[in-house]
């Protein structure tokens, strides 16, 4: 068989590629069982009114490890807020998020689309950004999609080095977000 | 040209909420120099015919990859297990944990991924319940919260503080669930 179709055999369709706007993101670790400081964040920054696009969240040995995204646009505000947390803390206590929180710049989402729930899709993407030394700071499902948060300079090599692991449609090209919804009231 | 849109809901309406039991959650701890190893691994639970309800993944502070499967267990689970057992290599290629059966409770919203307090909506409720999260993701309209065994009622229970969950969904104990269209 010619290896070009052999190849391409062993591509998995797919129904497309997202890339979102710029984004921020953050790393918060529960420090003890009774640590609370994640919540009182989102409560916080929801009051901000502010969207995370992304969220998850993981535990090992009873302590969860929980990673969410915001617009570059929003960040100083994320920033500001979580100083006031800091700031509010009583006389001699420890700040609230110190030591909890790590910050990541200029991070976009690709987002790959139908998954299918197929471990060979996720397990194969995985491999290839990998081997292309581009770090995944975080990914979660939907019910749909697989989102991978990397670098945002590295989208588009990303996109080219998933080329020989899926098969996109003809003349198909990551969609960009051509306009931002932002909720402005509950 | 501006669109605005604007959601006036004192509490947040869903498309549905599902609940599902006897799932089985699988942390895989691992260096990040691991990672290829780990996909492949994962590319080969395909040849044992599984399916991943979620995974999520992240970096942990010691620079550890924490990476979740939550997966239905069937005929199969023995197969599954071997493989991810094997991938360890004694620990030296990571370790991995097993809570099994645990629930799941599923919601998906209109423009969930545009909105915000969604994600706090839904973790808030959990934490003031003492409800242990073992897993969650918030991503597209998708909103998963992995719950320990029994507890995805009580779980239900607290989100209709945030939520309206006046329809749809159900209990179920695994079968495939249907695509967002």
């Amino acid at each position: 068989m010619d290896s070009n179709l052999l190849a391409e055999e062993q591509r998995i369709a797919i129904g497309g590629i997202r890339f979102s706007v710029e984004l921020v993101h953050y790393r918060h670790r529960q420090l003890s069982p009774d640590d609370r400081s994640l919540a009182d964040l989102l409560h916080l920054v929801a009051g901000r009114r502010i969207n995370l696009p992304f969220f998850c969240s993981g535990r090992t040995d009873g302590l969860a490890t929980s990673s969410f995204c915001v617009a570059a646009a929003d960040a100083l505000e994320v920033d500001a807020t979580l100083a006031a947390m800091d700031g509010g803390r009583g006389a001699g206590d420890a700040p609230p998020l110190a030591g909890r929180l790590a910050k990541t710049e200029r991070v976009g989402t690709l987002t790959i689309f139908p998954h299918r729930h197929s471990p060979a899709l996720l397990g194969r993407v995985i491999v290839s950004l990998a081997g292309a030394q581009i770090a995944i700071h975080s990914l979660c499902t939907s019910i749909s999609a697989l989102s991978l948060n990397i670098d945002f300079d590295l989208l588009e090599r990303a996109a080219a080095t998933l080329q020989p692991v899926v098969s996109l449609p003809e003349h198909h090209a990551p969609f960009r977000p051509e306009f931002a919804i932002r909720q402005i009231e509950r | 040209m501006e669109t605005i849109a604007v959601y006036w809901e004192p509490k947040i309406r869903v498309y549905g909420v599902s609940t599902f039991a006897g799932l089985s959650l699988y942390t895989l701890i691992f260096p990040a120099g691991q990672l290829a190893h780990w996909g492949g691994l994962i590319a080969s639970l395909a040849e044992a015919g599984t399916g991943f309800r979620l995974v999520n993944q992240q970096v942990q502070a010691t620079g550890e990859i924490i990476l979740q499967l939550l997966l239905q267990p069937d005929e199969r689970h023995r197969e599954i297990g071997r493989i991810i057992a094997g991938g360890c290599e004694n620990g030296r290629a990571g370790i991995c944990r097993l809570q099994s059966p645990v629930d799941l409770v599923y919601m998906h919203g209109p423009h969930f991924q545009d909105r915000y307090g969604i994600a706090e909506a839904a973790i808030t409720p959990l934490t003031k319940a003492e409800i242990p999260l073992l897993a969650a993701g918030c991503t597209g309209t998708s909103i998963y919260l992995v719950v320990p065994e029994g507890c995805a009622g009580k779980a239900v229970a607290c989100l209709g503080a945030t939520f309206v969950l006046d329809g749809g969904g159900g209990r179920r104990s695994g079968g495939a669930d249907d695509d967002e269209k």
